[in-house]
């Protein structure tokens, strides 16, 4: 069994700036760490360090529960190590205008919500976090939805198949394997067809 | 009628479920010390096991250090502790290990195919985003999360939506000192970092058959950087001549039944793809990275910023902050951008052919006074050929380092890494702001553009030293 992530909700900021890539969010010299938990302390280690402002956020003591980025958030390096320390964190999704592939998948694999969201609804969204500044915001799954501080929505999109992944209850691994005979079957294909494939010995 | 990237994926789509995902077998997985060990562990921790051993090999390579003592000497804890875990779970497991001290160790993506490994029509994941790579050889070769290689071992399947197609149609022929990684920087500008999201590539054309195996290598590794998953090239001639000479087992033995099949590997037409991209390679010059992802370059006799056309508020300051990052002025000269560091390596120019370019452009000369100059073969296997051959001696008696191979500076994690504010001339792949030491500026360009970086101690154009 896996948690079941119906919706995120809390405060959201903002980082605008295209191409935030997995090396700025957790810094490779980290991913020599053996385990998945307490990464949360290195996310942006080296922006944070720097002083940017991207992560000025991270100051505050509550979490933001929501981040609004632009394109290709998380481009770059497939480390999921990026995603379990948004999530130690308290980040609990992402909404973008578009998102680096291997990380947007990572998302979905960890409870991750990564929304992607219209040009005009993302303009929409960044002039509603600047009026009303930490007012939660409510993600719901189900609906694909986003709602504002002001009770107003606005449409979001995961990627085919996310969804699904975030609402079921059922490891994935178990998934799978109720189609051994499938995956079976194909194994004796390739030793008749393409033997060449089969062995590695 | 369909793409080489559909077909493929139908021969290894073995269930569909009902969000349109398809099961799809993994022939082949590749495993490294950095993106496994949760793997491992979650593996063991939900009580799952390593469906099929003979599918997966696994290989030491991000966290090595490339000194000479490397056996005896790991000076980093956790480094130390990654390498030995590994070790640990492929014991456990009964995976084979290309470890340490194994002659055929090296970076994963420039292994496998030296192995023949990764063969035509099939399917080979690795937990690390430039499997690309292995697209060269006419197999859908992907990056995949640390969740999923726990997939793959346990059930060697994944679940994935078919993504939409690209090709990349290239004609005309590269000029003398212009490479296949100038091609694809020249290629990532012209699409966009995130030109390919959502798509896999399929390069095709008569500039991509005249590329030898090697420099396709190169060409789909950086695929990953214009947003694209996949880099694929059909076999052709070349692959197979590749193989032939490199195919183990079962795979050596139906050599001549697994090439006939192989030569049906192919795109029916240019229309069958999603999107189609045509490019002239005649017009590529050799390229240099100027700000912080692999889009911003020009060639070495443009300015910093050129061809950049900011389209919006955000992307210009996107721009002002990579060039604060950068430490350099819209508009300034690149060639004569002084540098401090030259770093030859890397699974996109690490292989024997790269350090051929690199060593014609350094024969005879010296590394610039004040400049660190490092050349790290991507295999033991390249190391001893390129020793043999003599380019090691070209590469020492110019005042390079001739180091052991692995990742090293491209990733920074092993030890060899750039100090706050200092320049790397790099033949690696990203340019990304701390990616190759925390305050690192990397500068990414041809193997043969680096050594002649480091000869002059700027941004230099390989062809003023190769004239």
């Amino acid at each position: 069994m896996k948690a079941v992530i119906t919706q995120a909700q809390g405060r959201a900021v903002a980082m605008l700036r295209d191409d935030i890539d997995t090396d700025a969010l957790f810094p490779g010299r980290f991913l020599r760490l053996v385990q998945r938990t307490g990464l949360g302390a290195h996310l942006f280690a080296d922006w944070r360090a720097e002083g940017r402002p991207e992560v000025a956020f991270m100051a505050q003591p509550t979490p933001a529960r929501i981040l609004v980025a632009l394109h290709n958030f998380g481009c770059g390096s497939s480390r999921e190590h990026a995603v379990w320390a948004l999530a130690d964190y308290g980040v609990q999704a992402v909404v973008a205008l578009s998102f680096g592939d291997i990380f947007r998948n990572n998302c979905a694999k960890n409870g991750m919500i990564a929304a992607q969201i219209a040009p005009a609804d993302h303009a929409r969204l960044v002039q509603a976090l600047a009026a009303a500044g930490d007012a939660p915001l409510c993600l719901q799954l189900a609906a694909s939805t986003l709602e504002l501080s002001d009770g107003s929505t606005l449409p979001i999109l995961l990627a085919d198949g996310h969804a699904e992944q975030l609402l079921s209850a059922e490891d994935e691994v178990d998934r799978t394997l109720r189609h051994e005979a499938a995956l079976r079957a194909y194994e004796q294909r390739v030793q008749r067809d393409q033997p060449w494939l089969a062995s590695l010995d | 009628m369909t793409t080489l990237f559909d077909k493929i994926w139908a021969t290894h789509a073995v269930a569909r479920n009902e969000a349109g995902e398809d099961l799809i077998y993994i022939d082949r997985h590749l495993v490294q010390e950095v993106s496994s060990p949760q793997a491992f562990a979650s593996m063991a921790e939900s009580g799952h096991t390593l469906r099929s051993s003979p599918r997966h090999i696994a290989v030491q390579d991000h966290n090595v250090p490339t000194s000479a003592d490397r056996l005896t000497n790991i000076p980093n804890p956790e480094s130390r502790e990654q390498i030995a875990t590994l070790r640990r779970n492929t014991q456990a497991t009964g995976m084979r290990l290309f470890d340490l001290d194994h002659p055929l160790q090296g970076i994963v993506h420039v292994i496998a195919p030296e192995l023949g490994y990764v063969l035509p029509g099939s399917t080979v994941v690795c937990g690390d985003s430039h499997s690309a790579t292995l697209g060269a050889l006419g197999a859908l070769a992907w990056g995949i999360g640390t969740s999923e290689v726990a997939h793959v071992m346990s059930t060697q399947g994944l679940w994935m939506r078919k993504p939409r197609t690209m090709g990349i149609d290239i004609s005309g022929a590269l000029a003398a000192g212009v490479y296949s990684k100038d091609l694809a920087l020249a290629i990532i500008h012209h699409i966009g970092t995130s030109g390919g999201n959502g798509h896999g590539i399929e390069y095709f054309g008569p500039t991509v058959q005249a590329l030898s195996m090697e420099a396709r290598l190169t060409l789909c590794n950086m695929t990953i950087e214009a947003g694209s998953r996949f880099g694929l090239i059909a076999p052709d001639a070349t692959t197979l001549a590749y193989l032939r000479e490199r195919v183990q087992g079962a795979a050596r033995t139906h050599f001549e039944q697994a090439a006939s099949a192989w030569s049906a590997l192919r795109t029916d037409a240019t229309a069958d793809f999603d999107r189609c991209v045509a490019f002239d390679a005649s017009t590529v010059t050799p390229r240099v990275t100027w700000g912080t992802t692999p889009a911003d370059s020009s060639g070495f006799g443009g300015r910093v910023g050129d061809g950049a056309a900011p389209a919006d508020a955000a992307e210009q300051a996107r721009l002002e902050a990579s060039l604060a990052y950068m430490g350099l002025q819209q508009g300034q000269a690149l060639s004569s951008v002084p540098i401090d560091v030259a770093f030859i390596g890397s699974c996109t120019n690490g292989r024997l052919e790269d350090l051929r370019a690199a060593a014609a452009v350094a024969r005879g000369g010296r590394v610039a006074a004040g400049v660190r100059a490092l050349v790290v073969p991507g295999s033991s296997s390249v190391k001893r050929a390129a020793e043999a051959e003599g380019l090691a001696q070209i590469f020492v008696d110019a005042g390079f380092e001739w180091r052991e191979s692995g990742c090293s500076m491209c990733v920074g994690m092993n030890g060899d890494t750039l100090t706050p504010g200092q320049r790397c001339a790099s033949s690696s792949n990203r340019n990304f702001e701390n990616r190759q030491g925390q305050g690192g500026r990397t500068h990414l360009m041809s193997p043969a553009a680096v050594a002649a970086s480091a000869l002059r101690g700027q941004l230099t154009d390989p062809r003023e030293v190769l004239a």
